[in-house]
């Protein structure tokens, strides 16, 4: 078990991340809490892609932050690799260990012109990343940002330069640069596309596919458009209200998801093919508060097979297939997968027969 | 223009901004005809000027804009005569019966578009007293009615409630609903669901559609998302730097795409289940400064085709199939 264990990259174990709600006035006495996250398990293997899909809201984001130590979680764990290869949890770490664990796990944030100072150059962005992180020279510290600049396709002069001079997909990519000079082994993308144009988003994410087979990186990729995800990934997790719904291997997950959610979100994503063949799923309502999330299962309220179990009972992730990594949140997961046994089957015979008869 | 069966038919159409010095081409000889009772898409880049066209349809423009040549024939009623918007006085009394009355729009983000000190109800309201005479009791049944078909709760309730008390979705619900509360011929929506989630977005724009089945409504779609149109349009127009530079059905836009802009745009966005293993196409550079005038197409720079033949004026549109046209010079297209 404890070698199995080892092989992650990285590990969050049943982490939860609540945000006091105060009354307004003097007092602050807080009234609640929005459960942003809570009670999320994932594990990230060395080397792949982990894509997370939600709506806003659901906490994507705030696990993202989680895993970077932008925010303490208020409950569970999330433990690294270091190099030895033993798991180190982020929150128990000294202060030395902390900034070696920082260095590793960076962020690309969404929005490439609020994350620079549009009153300095570029190039303070790589220098105070690179002499915190210990580079003394100033001479390296140049050669690491220029190199790190051409490795995204910029010129190094553009090193001086401000952050308005530059688009947003040049923009983008020079925080991708920033990120790659601290030499990370994860990255973590909060929709780092989704501001950008069609044309520009295939651009960067070509550039991002490259750069993690030369640097051998580990991606969370967060973002909400699941086409792109797809594309990405090889596992995907799907968020509800602050939990994991559905995780499976990002082959053909829009056809194979079985979560009511995920399915419905899937059939709610524009594809741009014409007449693509879809089950139409269309939610009602809207997202509950998280401040005050439904109990039982998160999703009863907008599910079209919500029974009296669901308002009450908590569904467990429970695998649905042989090797484990296909795991499914809801009560009814198991008569699903007879009923799309079975229509697999029927279809099988149907062909079956439709051969036979042309063959005749 | 066929009055039958087209309600916009827009002809050459130029807009430009006067910003200090300098003039901004924002939109350079647009041409394009909305099918009545049809869903035409408009899709394109961000600058691609998709939004000024429309704003510049309902003369919706800042006092620094002015409409530099062109038309913009508008046929209420089918048969009947069509009127050209583009030479009204975009404060006159005419530009202001049509507009929120013949002609509607809906904009990207329903919480900057509402007032928040007035309640949803009364804001309805505002657009059918300016344009019907009716009396307030019917007018507060109608609105109900509307609100009641467009999918919103309560709609008694909600009739006397506050922008704040609606979440992002119901609001853009709202702004349909002070849209529609005319029964325009013509909706304009303008990035309708950018601002929203994506179970949202579909049942906004499946709203949309409902309205087209059961008012009659032809509708217009500004968007950058191509999922959107080839999910829910009929036709389209692909822009770029102010020209339309390809229009045809969805499927002849999807399925058999001739402008190489228009392949690019197709091919560069992800499609579930394609493999991974490919690089997505992209287009390289960047789309060039509106402020200067280009004597040549404006694709070029950026063209993987592009010959000397390119660098020699614009294209002209060719129709390459029925009801498909493209402005390319390696398609046909003489300058």
């Amino acid at each position: 078990m404890a070698e199995e264990q080892s092989k992650h990259l990285l590990e969050i174990k049943d982490v939860k991340k609540y945000f006091p709600v105060t009354r307004p006035g003097i007092m602050k006495k807080t009234i609640g809490y929005v459960h942003a996250v809570d009670g999320v398990n994932l594990y990230i293997d060395e080397g792949e892609t982990l894509g997370i899909v939600g709506e806003s809201g659901c906490g994507k984001t705030t696990l993202g932050k989680c895993v970077v130590h932008l925010y303490d979680p208020t409950e569970g764990e999330i433990s690294f690799r270091d190099d030895g290869g033993s798991m180190k949890d982020l929150s128990k770490l000294g202060s030395r260990e902390n900034m070696e664990m920082k260095r590793k796990i960076q962020m690309v944030f969404q929005d490439p012109y609020s994350a620079m100072n549009p009153m300095k150059y570029i190039w303070t962005a790589f220098d105070e990343a690179l002499k915190i992180h210990g580079v003394k020279e100033r001479k390296e510290r140049y050669r690491i940002a220029s190199e790190m600049m051409e490795a995204v396709n910029l010129r190094p002069d553009y090193l001086y330069r401000y952050p308005h001079e530059f688009s947003g997909g040049q923009l983008q990519r020079i925080c991708i640069a920033r990120c790659l000079a601290l030499n990370p082994k994860l990255i973590v993308c909060d929709e780092p596309v989704s501001a950008l144009d069609v044309s520009v988003q295939a651009q960067i994410l070509n550039l991002m596919r490259r750069l993690q087979k030369e640097y051998s990186l580990t991606y969370i990729f967060i973002a909400h458009d699941i086409s792109v995800v797809e594309y990405m990934s090889t596992r995907i997790a799907v968020m509800y209200l602050g939990k994991i719904v559905e995780t499976a291997t990002g082959e053909n997950f829009s056809t194979k998801c079985m979560h009511p959610y995920a399915q419905a979100l899937m059939s709610a994503i524009p594809i741009p093919v014409p007449d693509a063949k879809k089950d139409e799923v269309v939610l009602s309502g809207d997202v509950p508060s998280p401040i005050r999330p439904p109990k039982g299962c998160r999703f009863h309220p907008r599910c079209r097979y919500c029974t009296e179990r669901c308002k009450t009972e908590e569904p467990e992730l429970v695998p649905v297939d042989e090797s484990g990594t296909h795991l499914v949140a809801c009560h009814y997961v198991r008569e699903m997968l007879q009923n799309r046994l079975q229509t697999a089957k029927k279809e099988d015979s149907n062909a079956g027969q439709q051969d036979e008869t042309s063959a005749v | 223009m066929d009055t039958q069966n087209t309600i916009l038919q827009i002809d050459h159409l130029k807009t430009r901004f006067k910003v200090g010095k300098k003039t901004v081409y924002a939109v350079n000889d647009v041409n394009l005809s909305v099918a009545r009772g049809h869903v035409q898409g408009i899709v394109g880049e961000s600058g691609c000027g998709k939004s000024v066209t429309m704003r510049t349809v309902l003369q919706l423009l800042s006092p620094n804009a002015y409409i530099a040549g062109g038309d913009i024939l508008f046929a209420p009623e089918p048969g009947g005569d069509a009127i050209d918007l583009a030479k009204m006085d975009r404060y006159g009394e005419e530009m202001r019966a049509i507009r929120g009355q013949k002609i509607a729009m809906i904009f990207q983000n329903p919480m900057a578009s509402l007032n928040p000190v007035y309640t949803i109800g009364s804001q309805i309201m505002e657009n059918l007293l300016l344009h019907e005479k009716v009396d307030k009791e019917e007018a507060k049944k109608r609105i109900i009615n509307l609100l009641a078909e467009l999918g919103i709760p309560e709609p008694e309730q909600r009739y006397n409630e506050y922008p704040h008390q609606f979440s992002g979705g119901m609001k853009q619900r709202v702004m349909i609903a002070i849209a529609m509360i005319c029964n325009p011929g013509l909706l304009i929506a303008d990035e309708p669901t950018t601002a929203l989630d994506v179970t949202i977005q579909a049942q906004i724009l499946r709203l949309m559609l409902e309205l087209r089945e059961h008012h009659g409504t032809s509708v217009i779609i500004v968007t950058h998302n191509m999922g959107i149109i080839a999910e829910y349009c009929d036709d389209v127009a692909v822009m770029y730097m102010g020209r339309v530079v390809e229009s045809g059905t969805v499927r002849q836009i999807f399925q058999n795409p001739q402008h190489p802009y228009t392949r690019a745009l197709v091919r560069c966005v992800p499609v579930p289940g394609m493999p991974k293993t490919n690089d997505l196409e992209t287009i390289s550079g960047s789309t060039p400064d509106a402020s200067i005038a280009f004597d040549h197409c404006e694709f070029e720079p950026r063209c993987k085709f592009a010959t000397e033949a390119c660098r020699k004026g614009f294209p002209q549109a060719v129709e390459c199939e029925p009801g498909h046209m493209v402005s390319c010079f390696a398609r046909g297209g003489q300058s």
